[in-house]
């Protein structure tokens, strides 16, 4: 487990709720819709964390995470669009029930 | 005959996937408007810290809470905004026309506002040096200046130990 992943994972232990930050600064986000991206669905434990990470760094730079009703932690890579028609055509391309606006709490 | 044959068993297990609290009282949802409650009470929870409540739901009236806690990233909902989030909530579901909605924003802990800034004014106010502080903490100095200058992280009970040391006992 790398360094970024161990500081992850204590995140989400200390936010069991939900977080959502850039990385690898780990500054939480604090505007925009959040989307999740398609291809890290159902990503949880470390070798879920290990595959956002990674495919985080390839695309949008941010991780988020919270603990299911399973008690698993789950992550994904979170898609972030100031833009609400965008947020919207981002939302049917990445196949998502709901996408939801940092700054107001609404949800589209 | 195993226990999920069991309509109460299955029922119970249906619960436990959700983060709506007294989800059991909303009676007469369709499958598609339940996932839709949950998936908005998810997303409410996960981003914002916020939850919600079932207090009473009748074919007249839905009455819910809604709670923001201490939100990761910082963004707080007044009370205003947090009754319009619990009216959205329930939008374009099937549930009754008139909905009450009772909000609790949230009330940071006064401790919260200590930050380095917060420290070094404090310490300028009162005339006080690191070593002063150090010794009535009983934490090393150089550990005291790393809170100071913000090197080291202010934890929730570093930051209790610095406020009731400035506010309370001086």
């Amino acid at each position: 487990m790398t360094s970024l992943e161990k500081r992850l994972f204590e995140i989400a232990a200390q936010n069991p709720k939900g977080f959502t930050v850039t990385i690898p600064d780990c500054q939480p986000v604090r505007s925009g819709w959040c989307i999740g991206h398609k291809e890290t669905q159902n990503s949880f434990g470390p070798k879920g964390l290990k595959k956002v990470v990674e495919h985080a760094m390839r695309t949008t730079g941010v991780v988020g995470g919270w603990k299911g009703y399973d008690g698993r932690f789950y992550f994904d890579t979170v898609i972030i669009e100031a833009d609400a028609g965008k947020a919207l055509d981002l939302k049917h391309e990445h196949r998502q029930q709901a996408i939801y606006h940092l700054d107001t709490g609404k949800i589209m | 005959m195993g226990l999920e044959s069991l309509p109460h068993f299955k029922a119970y297990t249906d619960m436990k996937n959700t983060f709506i609290k007294n989800e059991h009282l909303l009676t007469g949802l369709s499958d598609f408007d339940l996932n839709t409650l949950r998936t908005r009470a998810e997303l409410h929870r996960r981003y914002s810290n916020i939850d919600i409540k079932i207090i009473s739901c009748s074919p007249e009236k839905l009455v819910l809470s809604i709670r923001q806690g201490k939100p990761f990233n910082g963004n707080v909902f007044d009370t205003k905004r947090l009754v319009e989030i619990g009216k959205e909530f329930v939008q374009g579901v099937g549930v009754p026309n008139t909905v009450h909605v009772g909000a609790q924003p949230y009330n940071p802990p006064p401790p919260e506002a200590v930050t380095p800034e917060w420290i070094r004014k404090k310490m300028h106010e009162h005339g006080l040096k690191v070593k002063d502080v150090s010794h009535a903490l009983g934490v090393d100095s150089h550990t005291i200046s790393a809170y100071k200058n913000g090197l080291k992280p202010l934890s929730g009970v570093v930051r209790a130990m610095f406020y009731y040391y400035f506010n309370k006992n001086r």
